[in-house]
């Protein structure tokens, strides 16, 4: 029930949920999303129930003398949340992937960018130990982000209505948020269940048959395919998070910006989770010094967040291999290429349409042989292995290519843009409509019954 | 400053709304008659996903409706492919429910199978059956296999042929040397309920159904793996079907040398991530499929101990998603083919 794109969620809890956040005067709204949020923890990660709420303690009562500008109470807890994480990352590496608590690794960024907004004076007055705890436990955003700021949390305009008259005002101000709201959900559900829940069929297909065994076209299409699935499925969980989090009150928080539309691969991580990005600049690279020092130290900044983005995404050598080209890549658009400005816009783009794709499969491979396997498939010109089935993409094309040429359609920004422009078009309604009564005939027929229309 | 006061509409909300009570209304009414075999537990998704589940069945939208107008006291039959409905094919009564994995089949005590006859209609009614020399396989030159043990040649194999779902396609596409000599009629999502009507046999450049195919041509070994896909259903109506079909194949092939593959394990992974999937289930039926068999013309073979781990699951380092041999592995499938067939 923790993903978004289940129907217990869709169906059960958001309704219920809704209707008596709605329904109860706008004081005991915090209270109400911060217990909705923690049954909901409770329910999908029972074992870790215990450490978020542990965590959120600490976090309030350290940020009691950090708002009183205590650099010592900074330093303890952010390093403390920081090993909390260290920790719990390398027990889920090395001992058991099921020791890795639901959430940890967003949850604690939101718990050091409000220390540290806290130190700044962004915060201010201190906040109550019910804001403290729904803003980190919130759970539209507790599974996989955004990493909203503390300051948006602040900005919802479901919990203070002085400023309304009437209750005409109030009801078209709580239906307005709800269909905007639904307007994100719709598009994401849609994203993750149409799209890329398909296009993840192909990519598991090319698993299946063996990484080092795929045929060189399967290999190229499989860079294809996960990278769109990779796109729709995070984005479409960011888009449902935001438009839960727009019926609610919040404002609308932005995770990704047409990120294949970037000029260079530095534009692309200022559009591809965008929360995570502005997290690693304002509270790691701005604080080292960011780009405003001598180049050599500019560049170690680089270096240095590149590795912690690699290592907070996972600990091993596929995602350091991951952060390490694009540190590369970065590096050798600003100080290079950026020196010929036409260079720059005819190679940024085939870095972010080639090399960005091929970026993703280190990504997506866990483990050196895999990787291995799969570059020498992608670019046979050492070895062709035994066991290669040279017509092994026909009956995987067959079954993804409309989802692929769909996902490409997609990409490009109006298509997307216009909708959101014409929300309030009766053919855009009627399209999201659609659009969400096929994500939930998708996941009807899918759910439970895995043997269903023979798959085998 | 007026205060122009717009007229805020909320389409969009307002047909979520109305389009989820349509729908859990059409459910409510679909289980008292259409939808009254689908099994639903309300605890496990919402009232509304019965009508999906019915619509992707190939359910009409009128019938649906039809239950607002009439409750319709028997649940009309959608033929064999019906994915979730549990009722069994020929019910004159109503199957009685049972675990599909400890129900014991009453199938006739082990001695009784030793003498296989093949239900051959009378003489005048049935065709006389020819085949025709220029189908015929060149016989090897090399004499057949001892019993125990089994020629390296691939062309002893081009008499053979191979049937099964999408793990026999794995076979054709990763053992180049069995593909080149022998025949492959498979297809994924080919089930006992399906096989022989599945229009996958290439012959003459035309793709026949399998029975059409066995028309026409001739096989001295005929290799059968069927069983992942149908690991959810009734174990019997599984068995009775597999039997008709070893049937109709003696009948359309009666000098082959039919070989019933034991089903193929899951990995450990797999059966414990969906327990529907056990190996346990794999077994009984393997165990029942031997049954089948009368060890002279109809054979069942182990196409396991090569890929099995200790746990006697198929081995993680043969398998990515637990059901299929990864491209590397499906020589070892051939091996235990070799060492088995006479």
């Amino acid at each position: 029930m923790m993903t978004f794109s289940d129907l217990q969620f869709v169906f059960r809890f958001l309704p219920v949920f809704l209707a008596v956040y709605y329904i109860a005067p706008a004081v005991y709204r915090r209270l109400i999303l911060l217990v909705a949020s923690l049954f909901f923890y409770a329910l999908g990660d029972t074992r870790f129930f215990g450490l978020l709420v542990i965590a959120t303690l600490l976090n309030h009562v350290a940020g009691r003398a950090v708002i009183k500008q205590k650099p010592a109470a900074l330093a303890l807890i952010v390093t403390l949340d920081a090993l909390m994480l260290a920790a719990f990352k390398g027990l889920g590496t090395f001992v058991s992937s099921s020791l890795l608590p639901v959430g940890i690794s967003f949850y604690t960024f939101k718990m050091i960018s409000y220390q540290a907004d806290l130190y700044r004076g962004r915060i201010s007055p201190a906040p109550s130990p019910v804001d403290t705890a729904t803003y980190f436990t919130m759970f539209p955003q507790i599974v996989s982000g955004p990493v909203m700021r503390y300051e948006n949390y602040m900005q919802n305009s479901a919990w203070d209505l002085s400023a309304l008259q009437s209750t005409d005002e109030h009801r078209r101000s709580f239906l307005s948020r709800l269909e905007e709201g639904a307007f994100y959900f719709c598009l994401g559900l849609a994203c993750k269940v149409l799209l890329a829940d398909h296009l993840s069929y192909a990519w598991q297909a090319v698993g299946t048959i063996g990484y080092g065994h795929i045929s060189t076209p399967l290999a190229w299409y499989g860079v294809v395919c996960y990278s769109l699935n990779l796109y729709y499925d995070f984005w479409g969980y960011s888009l449902m998070a935001a438009g839960v989090g727009v019926a609610l009150g919040f404002p609308f928080i932005e995770n990704f910006h047409h990120p294949y539309a970037a000029g260079s691969v530095t534009d692309f991580y200022r559009r591809w989770h965008m929360t995570l990005g502005q997290w690693f600049r304002d509270y790691l690279f701005i604080p080292l010094g960011g780009n405003r020092v001598h180049p050599a130290r500019a560049l170690f900044n680089y270096f240095l967040v590149w590795l912690t983005t690699a290592l907070w995404h996972g600990i091993s050598v596929t995602f350091l291999i991951w952060g390490g080209v694009l540190f590369l890549l970065i590096v050798w658009e600003k100080y290079v290429l950026a020196r010929v400005p036409v260079l720059l816009r005819i190679f940024g783009r085939l870095h972010v349409w080639i090399l960005i794709p091929l970026t993703w499969i280190p990504f997506a491979l866990g483990e050196w042989s895999y990787l291995k396997g799969y570059f020498h498939r992608l670019f046979p010109f050492f070895d062709v292995p035994a066991n290669v089935y040279a017509l092994d993409y026909v009956s995987i094309m067959q079954d993804s290519l409309l989802y692929v040429i769909i996902g490409l359609i997609v990409l490009i920004p109006p298509v997307t843009d216009v909708l959101q422009k014409h929300r309030k078009n009766p053919l855009v309604v009627l399209f999201l409509l659609a659009l969400f009564w096929m994500s939930v005939y998708s996941l009807s027929t899918a759910d439970g019954n895995p043997f269903m229309y023979f798959r085998f | 400053m007026n205060e122009k006061k717009r007229r805020e509409h909320y389409p969009l909300i307002i047909c979520l709304f109305l389009s989820a009570l349509f729908f859990t209304v059409v459910s409510v009414a679909g289980q008292r008659s259409v939808l009254r075999a689908y099994e639903y537990d309300y605890a496990d998704a919402p009232l509304l996903s019965l009508t999906f589940r019915a619509l992707a069945d190939g359910v009409t939208p009128a019938e649906l409706l039809q239950a607002f107008r009439t409750p319709v006291e028997e649940a009309p039959s959608h033929g064999q492919n019906d994915a979730s409905v549990q009722i069994s094919a020929p019910a004159e009564e109503p199957a009685p429910a049972q675990d599909p994995v400890s129900y014991r089949p009453e199938l006739p005590p082990a001695e009784d199978h030793v003498s296989y006859r093949p239900e051959l209609p009378p003489a005048e009614d049935h065709v006389s059956y020819r085949p025709d020399p220029e189908d015929y396989a060149e016989p090897s030159d090399t004499p057949p296999p001892a019993a125990t043990g089994a020629p390296a040649e691939d062309a002893y194999y081009a008499d053979a042929l191979f049937i099964g779902d999408s793990r026999t396609v794995g076979l054709s596409q990763y053992v180049p040397g069995l593909d080149a000599e022998a025949s492959f009629y498979c297809k994924t999502s080919m089930s006992v309920f399906n096989a022989l009507d599945l229009r996958c046999a290439p012959v003459d450049g035309e793709s026949l159904t399998i029975e059409e195919a066995l028309e026409r041509q001739h096989f001295g070994k005929i290799y059968i793996m069927l069983g992942i896909n149908e690991i959810g259903y009734d174990m019997v109506q599984y068995l009775e079907t597999y039997e008709h079909i070893l049937n109709r194949i003696r009948y359309l092939q009666p000098d082959a040398t039919i070989y019933v593959q034991g089903i193929m394990h899951v990995s450990d992974k797999k059966q414990r991530e969906q327990p529907v999937f056990s190996n346990a289930a794999v077994n009984e039926r393997n165990e029942r499929l031997k049954q089948l068999c009368d060890d002279e013309k109809t054979i069942y073979i182990d196409i396991n101990y090569l890929l099995d781990d200790e746990t006697g699951s198929l081995s993680a380092e043969h398998t990515f998603d637990g059901v299929h041999l990864t491209a590397g592995s499906y020589d070892l499938w051939y091996q235990m083919i070799k060492a088995q067939t006479r």
